[in-house]
This record gives structure tokens, sequence and C-alpha cells, in this order.
């Protein structure tokens, strides 16, 4: 599982973070300072409010007073009092909303006349003693008395509701301060009462109406009258102006009061406006509260886009880790099935080694790495003996099985950076690594050699088996890949010619049985090719029908400076244990090609020219190109060149391959020394030649008698059969050309007939055995 | 004023003029009538317009009704003789005889029976507590703040005062937290309602009369404490005036006629029916 380490916030999470936070803090901010401020905002305009309403209620206070005066102007200021004047006045405050009730004193302040005698004050000198004093200041106007007397016992009176707000109004000289007589006017609380009910106060708010030092003469709400609330305790708010205000903070039973108060000092009385701040504040708390609300909300919101924005980033992040992840899975999974498929490209899928391209690469690299090193590199060639008829006798399957194992017993033999590989068939090549002694390649390739000749058991089966192994080493016997690739074949083709079970250096020096002579040639064959001392001489082929010469068998001779004429015989073994057969089979072609445009141009009628091709020729893959240019080359008509391989080449697969490309491009085959190998001719139907070459060891056992050879007549009819030219070779004698012509032989080639010439003898040999012929 | 005697004598029933054929000679010129506030003074002052019109019309001579500011302002016009006749509430009616024993009691409403209010011309004072309140039992308003309606009003001020404190055992004053005046029984339950004051005493005719008004419902209010019957508020005659002018007064208001059923339905009463001092003895007893 895929685990990515939690990482610090990033940039761009602050980025998103930060703003938010500031956005929050700002909405905060704003609502404390504002909170601050509407809050002494409402206290202020409540404040002034209220101190209208208690400068309303004063002057309205003040009215009822004023009217109080008239009322009491209306007794005049006589001593006399009429007979008619209670019921006068009796009428007039049963009518007044406001004053129910009066009373008239004289100047100390005894009863003089009450209209509700039994409820009138008998004595008011209290009050007037109180308020004489003053009347130089205030004038002859209403005044609201002291509650409590002035030796200031405050009764339990306040048990019980004071219903009459009792004015007391002189009248008189006011010229000379002298009192004439007091009216005390009492007026009904519940009138006042219901004028209050209506002023909104809320909750705990209420109006006072106070005496002059400040005792409490009633205390109305929204409610009505109250009686028995806290109690306030204030010095007297009288000033010396007419009418004054002023406001203060009290705190009543625990709760915060807001008091507003008018004073009219001329009248005696206060009007005190008390409300709960809590009352005053609570609109704003509700609409606080709701702001409070509001701000969460946006709060919760803020932070919750935070979070969901920070976790959609993640997320992504994630996403995107994962979809990296994912690709880098992808690439890797890619990879491994490239790698899987470079792999069974370049592995031989039955072996599991490097198939031959890989091997190239591989080794091609290791090579150079070898090289810098200054380290000798040994290349093995193996093959291995008698495969193919291992193949047939006991099938494809154990040939298979054969060649896992030897891949396996391979395998096992190899340094870490050897490199092996089967090259198709059963050749598999071998390049040793590391820092080896030419000793210790040799006993290595001896050690090999005695692995891979012990017995294996497949399927059950014992079987015998041996490599012939090839040696060649770097960089002695070659720079590159291809060059020991080159020289460790025909190392392995010297090997093979040695015998099963052996290896040979590519070097013969390093070969412990090697022929001085071999060895001198085998020196001599680069110069050689280079000087062109090899030459054709032709041997003719003539056709049993007509008796006339149909083409020659080109056959190689050296001109060897030292040595004078050498013959295939001596030099062809070492070509091929050497590998100059390769370059010396190309020099043939390329020669006889010459010849025959030579012929051409000097008109000796010779039409096909044959010539024999090694089975490590055929077996290289650029053979049959190279051919094909050389035919090219020289403007060659189709069917003048022609091959001459054995049966042991035609049991390569490449050599296959090459016949058919050589067969496509119009060169004829034909198979020489037929007879001898383990070939039936069943088995050449696959094999695309034009012509059989029946073996001179089967030719010379013709004798005279027709019996004598019945190989030889069958092969015929058989080759006739399969449409296949039949040559007969090695024909010495007339006997044996009569039994061919008899038996239906096309083509008879022997000593007979014509030796081996050089070229130059060729016209008139022509010439000669024509008319021979012609005579005859 | 002959023709208009004939007329009276025409109009009037022979009973009436049977019963006291003086009345007009000691007719005063108007006759000043007001009662104590028990809501809305405008509303109150509607209601008893058809009472105007009847006793105008029965008397042939103005009747003025004043309008009151107080129990007390009422009692004080009687006391004074500057009011005729009016309504009071039996507390008020006996401290008016206190003071004027000349005043007398002769009529009183009937009503409906009611959730509240017993049948006839009887009433209680209630002690209310809205019904959401915690409040269960009258002891647990110790403390509270109380709404009374007038010192001279009978359920809202004086039985409170006596029965209700005899029945907790201790002053008003102590056991209540704060006490308030509202000035009439639909002040005191606006103000309960309005959760002003925690408990009020209401007289439970005006209780009805808001239910009836679907101003409240029978689950508003929770009745922590009730008087013994009341008998409902008296109509009074001040002293000194004519017994002739207060039998046809009487007359005017006991005996049926369109007016008078007029009246009836304007205040919600079914009847009004005579009564004498006796009635309110028990309140008087209260009051001593």
């Amino acid at each position: 599982m895929y685990h990515k380490p939690d990482r610090p916030v990033s940039a761009v999470q602050i980025a998103m973070v930060l703003p938010g936070v500031l956005m929050i803090l700002f909405v905060w901010g704003f609502f404390l300072v504002q909170g601050d401020n509407s809050r002494e905002e409402a206290l202020q305009a409540r404040l002034a409010e209220n101190r209208n309403l208690a400068l309303i209620v004063s002057e309205s206070l003040k009215q009822m007073t004023d009217r109080a005066g008239a009322v009491a102007s209306l007794i005049g200021d006589g001593n006399e009092t009429g007979a008619d004047e209670p019921d006068r006045l009796l009428g007039l405050l049963a009518e007044d909303p406001v004053f129910n009730r009066l009373g008239i004193y004289d100047p100390n302040g005894r009863l003089v006349y009450a209209t509700h005698p039994a409820s009138a004050r008998p004595d008011i000198g209290d009050w007037t003693r109180n308020l004489q004093p003053k009347l130089a200041d205030s004038g002859f106007v209403p005044v609201l008395p002291p509650r409590y007397p002035a030796n200031g016992e405050t009764t339990s009176a306040s048990a019980e509701p004071v219903w009459r707000l009792s004015f007391l109004i002189p009248v008189g000289f006011p010229a000379n301060d002298r009192v004439a007589r007091w009216i005390l006017v009492e007026l009904d609380v519940g009138y006042v009462a219901g004028l209050l009910q209506h002023v909104a106060l809320g909750t705990g708010g209420f109006i006072q109406v106070l005496d002059a030092n400040g005792d409490e003469w009633l205390r109305a709400d929204s409610s009505g009258v109250v009686v028995g609330g806290p109690r306030i305790n204030g010095a007297s708010m009288m000033s010396d102006q007419r009418v004054s205000t002023g406001s203060t903070t009290l705190t009543l039973d625990g709760e915060s009061y807001q008091y507003v108060h008018a004073s009219r000092s001329n009248h005696g009385f206060t009007i005190g406006v008390a409300q709960p701040q809590k009352t005053i504040l609570g609109p704003l708390e509700r609409s606080r509260g709701w702001q409070l609300m509001v701000n969460s909300i946006i709060t919760l919101l803020i932070a919750g886009s935070i979070v969901w924005l920070v976790r959609v980033l993640k997320q992504q992040q994630l996403a995107l880790q994962a979809s990296e992840q994912e690709n880098q899975n992808l690439i890797e999974r890619l990879a491994g099935e490239h790698a899987r498929s470079s792999r069974a490209a370049a592995i031989d899928h039955l072996s599991g080694l490097y198939n031959r391209r890989q091997f190239l690469e591989v080794a091609g690299e290791t090579l150079a790495a070898q090289r810098r090193a200054r380290h000798m590199s040994a290349l093995l060639f193996i093959d291995l003996d008698r495969f193919k008829s291992i193949n047939d006798s006991l099938g494809h399957h154990v040939g298979d099985q054969l060649l896992q194992a030897v891949a396996g017993r391979i395998q096992r033999m190899l340094g870490e950076r050897d490199v092996a590989a089967r090259f198709g068939g059963d050749e598999f090549v071998i390049l040793l690594t590391g820092n080896r002694s030419e000793a210790g390649i040799e006993q290595w390739a001896s050690d090999l050699v005695q692995h891979l000749s012990s017995v294996y058991q497949l399927d059950g089966t014992e079987l015998n088996n041996s490599p012939s192994v090839g040696i060649a080493i770097s960089p002695r016997d070659g720079q590159s890949i291809d060059e020991l690739i080159r020289s460790a074949d025909a190392a392995m083709y010297s090997a093979k010619e040695a015998g099963r079970g052996q290896y040979r250096f590519f070097d013969q020096s390093l070969n412990l049985n090697k022929d001085v002579e071999e060895f001198h040639l085998e020196q001599a064959f680069a110069a050689a090719l280079k000087n062109r001392e090899f030459v054709l001489h032709y041997q003719p082929q003539v056709c049993l029908n007509t008796m006339r010469v149909t083409g020659y068998e080109t056959l190689v001779r050296w001109q060897h400076p030292e040595f004078g004429l050498v013959y295939p015989d001596r030099f062809i073994p070492v070509a091929e244990k050497t590998g100059f057969v390769i370059p010396m089979g190309l020099e043939v072609i390329r020669l006889a090609c010459a010849q025959l445009v030579q012929w051409r141009l000097d008109q000796v009628p010779v039409k096909t020219l044959a010539v024999n091709v090694s089975p490590i020729q055929l077996g290289r893959s650029e053979f049959c190109e190279q051919v094909r240019a050389l035919v090219d080359e020289h403007c060659l008509e189709p069917g003048q060149l022609e091959l001459e391989i054995t049966e042991t080449a035609i049991l390569n697969d490449q050599a296959m391959a090459n016949l058919h490309c050589l067969k496509e491009a119009g060169i004829r085959l034909s198979l020489d020394d037929f007879g001898t190998g383990y070939s039936g001719l069943a088995h050449l139907e696959a094999v695309p030649v034009d012509k059989l070459k029946i073996d001179r060891s089967l030719i010379a056992s013709i004798c005279n008698s027709h019996d004598d050879s019945p190989v030889v007549s069958s092969t015929i009819i058989l080759a006739k059969r399969m449409k296949l030219q039949v040559v007969a070779e090695g024909v010495e004698t007339p006997e044996q050309l009569v039994h061919l012509k008899v038996a239906g032989c096309d083509v008879a080639q022997g000593y007979h007939l014509g030796r081996p010439m050089p070229a130059g003898d060729v016209p008139e040999f022509i010439r000669n055995f024509h008319r021979l012929q012609e005579s005859a | 004023m002959l023709r208009a005697l004939l007329i009276l004598i025409l109009v009037v029933p022979a009973p009436l003029l049977w019963a006291d054929n003086r009345w007009d000679e000691c007719l005063p010129g108007k006759l000043v009538f007001t009662m104590i506030p028990k809501k809305d003074m405008d509303e109150q002052l509607v209601e008893y317009r058809p009472l105007v019109a009847l006793l105008g019309e029965g008397l042939g001579i103005p009747v003025e009704m004043v309008r009151p500011s107080s129990y007390d302002s009422v009692v004080d016009g009687l006391v004074s003789r500057a009011v005729d006749v009016a309504v009071l509430g039996p507390a008020a009616y006996i401290m008016a005889r206190e003071r004027d024993d000349g005043i007398q009691a002769f009529a009183s409403l009937a009503v409906r029976p009611g959730h509240y209010t017993p049948a006839g011309s009887f009433y209680r004072s209630l002690l209310l507590v809205r019904a959401e309140r915690e409040f269960r039992r009258a002891a647990d308003l110790r403390g509270a703040r109380v709404a009374l309606t007038d010192p001279a009003s009978t359920s809202g001020s004086l039985i409170p005062k006596t029965a209700f404190a005899d029945a907790i055992n201790r002053p008003l004053e102590v056991f209540f937290g704060g006490r308030v005046y509202a000035g009439s029984h639909d002040n005191a339950m606006d103000a309960l309602l309005a959760d002003r004051v925690d408990a009020a005493f209401v007289s439970s005719s005006r209780v009805d009369e808001y239910l009836r008004r679907g101003l409240i419902d029978k689950d508003t209010f929770r009745v922590l404490w009730n008087s013994e019957p009341l008998h409902y508020d008296p109509f009074v005659f001040r002293s000194g005036l004519c017994p002739a002018l207060r039998q046809r007064i009487s007359q005017l208001m006991t005996q049926p006629s369109e007016r008078r059923q007029a009246f009836l339905e304007s205040v919600h009463a079914t009847d009004i029916t005579p009564v004498e001092h006796a009635d309110y003895r028990p309140v008087e007893n209260l009051m001593k």
C-alpha cells in the first residue's frame, strides 16, 4: 500500500487558511466593537428618551398643580367662607378627574374647611412652617409637601399605598410674603397612574414622584401603582434652577438601573424614571444574539469551507499521487512486458540461452569490456556430433530434450559474466570472460567436452553424445565477435575432422597434433587468395544420349609458388579446418563465372560449369546472396552456373535455405557423391536439386553384367521418377558407359570421357572430342 | 310641564305611579352618575350608555356620567354628594358608608354563571397565576410580585388583605415581594398576561368576561386561591336623595323594559336585582 508521510502545511493551504482566519477575526472583532458601540448608543438614546419622559411627566404634574392653583384661586383669598361655597367646590371637585378633596387652612396650618371632613388632615402646621421660609424664593406657587415630617421619622406608612398626592397652595399677599390661608388640594393617584400606564418602560422600569427631600410619594410602572419596591436612597436632587435634570446608574436588588430625574425645585418635587439596563439592552441583546448566531454560522461556514477546500486539495493531491503511482505501475508493468517480450525475442525458447541476435549484442558489449580490461576472451563454437541422426532415429522430442540438457550443462559451467547462446540446430556458442589464461581456457574446454560427453538420461533413455568444439581467442583470432565466431566455427570443423568429442583452437599453434605442412599451407592461404594462386581445371560432362559435352565440373588447384600445383585433397581439409574454405569457395565461384564470360567472348561453346561447394560454405547465411551477386556481376544466363553440394551439407537448415534461394536465382544444383552417405532418395524430395551425381565408388562397381550394380540401376530409376537428372562420376571404362546408358543415366563424367584440364585446353578438347564422336 | 307629566302618566306603567307619584317633585336639574373603574374607562362608559338613556328617559332629566379616576374618587364624589347614583364595589360601598351612612345600596347586577363565577349576583376574588408558571400552591408565591386592583377594590384589595392574609397567616406586604395597584381588574389581568407580575387578585366576573371575549382560554390561568362568594357590585344612592326619586330609579332599573334589556345586554348581565345593606354585611364584617 502506498503511503505518503504527512507533509507540513503547504503554502497553498496557508493561502487558503489565512484569509479565512482573517475573515473570522474581522467578523468577531467587528461584532465586539459594534456590540460595545451599540450598547453605549442604546443606553445614550434611552437616557435621552427617559430624560424627555421625566421632563414631560414633571411638566404634566406641574400643570396639575397649576390647576390646583386655579381651583384654589376660586376660593378667593378672603376670610369669609360663603354658605354656598362648599357646594360649589364639591360640584367642581366631583367633576374634576384630578382632584378629589380640598381643605382650607389658616396661616398656622389649622383646618378651617374641608370638602371631606372625615378624612381631612386636621393640622398641616408641620408643612406650613417648613414652606413659609421658602416662599420668598419660590413665590406663591403650589408645592408638594415633604412625605415625612421634618423631625425625620420615616414611618411604616409605606406599607399602605399613598392614594392621594397633596399640593399645598399658599394664598395671600406675595408682595410681603404674608400667607392669608393655605389650600390643600389632593390629587387622585389613580389618575396619575392611569396616565403613566401607557408609558412603556418595559419590565422593571418605573416612574417616581419624589418630594424635595428625595422621599418617594408615588411609584408607578406600566402595571400600576407599585408599593414596596426597592428603595432608592438618593440625596436631594434639587438645585437652584427652576428645572434641572440629571442621570445616574443605580444598583437595586442586584440589578443595574439607568436612572434619570427631572426636578422642579419651586414646586418641591422630582420625577424619577428608572429602567433596568437589562430592559434597555434587551432588544439589542436579542439582535446581538441573532448576530451571534449569524456570526457563528459564518464562522462555521468559513471554517467548514476551509476544511472542505483543504480536504479536497489533499484528496486531489492523493488522487494525483495515486494516479502518478498508477502511471508508475503501468510504466513498470509495460517495462516488464517489454523486458519479457525482449527476453522472448532475445532468448532461444528451447534452451533458455540467448539466440544468435541477442548473443551478438550482449557478447559484443562483453567483449568490448574484456578488451578495455585487457583480458583475454575465448569464443567456443560447439556442434553436437551425430545430432542429426539422433533426431532422425529417436525423434525431435528427444532431440529437443538433448538440446535442453546440453544447454543446462553449459549454463551450469558458466561464470558470472560468461555469455552462452544457441545459434540454431545443434550449434552452441560461448563467450568466456574474466581474466583467463590459454591454459585455463583449454582446461575449461576440456571440462566442457567431458561434461557434454557424459551419459544423458532423457525420458528414461540413456543417450551418449559428444560435442565438437572450436575455440577462438580474442584478440589474437579476431577483433570482433563476428571474426571470432568465424574463427571458432572453422576451428570446430577441424575438431570434427579430428573425430568425435574433440576441441580445437583456431590458432593451430595451440593444437597439439598439428601437421607442419598443413600449418604452412594454412599460413599461405591468405596470400594465395590475394595473389590469385588458385586456378580451375575443367572436367567435361557428356550427355549419354547425344554424346556431346554439356558442361564441365570445375576442380580447384593451387598453383603454389613453392610446392607447385597442389591438389585439393591436400589443402581443402586444411582450408575447411581454418575456415579459409569460405573465401576460397567464393574465389572458385568467381573464377568459374569469369571463365564462362571469357569463353563466351572467345566463342568457346561451354554452356555450364559446375562448382563444388563446401558444406561450411553452404551453411553461411550470406552465401546465396554472394553467389547471386557474382552471377549478376558476370551477366550469366540462368543455368550456366551449377553448384555441387554434398549430402552432409543439406542436413543444415541454413544450407537448405540457401539452396532454395539459389534455386530461385536460376542456379542449378546437383547432389555430389550420392550413395556414400546415409540419406536415401526419399529424403531428397525436400531438397531442391536438379541433378544427382552418383558417387564414383558405385560406378566403379559396375562390371560387364547388368546385374552387377542393382543399386546404380535402381537409383537411376528412382531419380528419374523424381525428375532428377542423373550424372555418373568416375566413368573409366566403355562398359561402364554402356551400362549407364542402358540404365538410363543422362550424363557421364570420368577419365574415359576426359580428364580435368586447364581452361586453355578446353577449346581444343571440344574440337577433338566432337570430331572423335562424329567419326565413331 | 303638564304636558310632560301627561306623557309620563301615559308612558309610565300605572303601578309605578301608584307606588310613588311624588318623585318628580324632588327631581334635581340633572342626575350625576359614575362607577368604579373596572376596565378601559372609555369602553366602560360606552357600556353604561344604555343605562344613562334608561334613566334619562325615565326621569325626564339629563343624566351626566362622570369619568372616575379611581375607586376613591367615586367614593369621594358620593360622600361629597357631587354624585347622585354610582356603582361601587362591595368594599368601596362599606368605606363610603363609613364616611356617610346615608349612602344606600339598592340594586345589583345578576350575571350569567361563568367558568369562574357562580350564578346570580355573586362573584369571587381569585388569585391567578399563568398556568405555565411553576406556582402550584398559594404558598409558592412567597416573594412574588402580585397585582392588586385599587386600594378600595373588594376582590382586588380588600379580600386579599383580609381573607387571603388570614389564609396564609401573614400580611400581604410580608408575604409578597412586590405589590402593584393596577387600577382596574383588566389592568391587573393584562399585567399578569404580559408577565409584568407573577400573580394577580382579580374578580371572577372579569376573568369570565375575558374568557367570553376570547382573550384567554380556560387553560390560560391557574387559580391558586379563591374567596367565599361575594355579593355583586351594588348600585348606590348618595345620602339626601329624595325617597320618591330613589324608588323611581329602582323601578326603572328593576322593572323589565326595552331600555333595561339593552343595558343588561350591554353589560352582559341577566338581571338587575334589588339589594339592601344586609347583603354586604359579610364584607363589612371583613373590614372591621
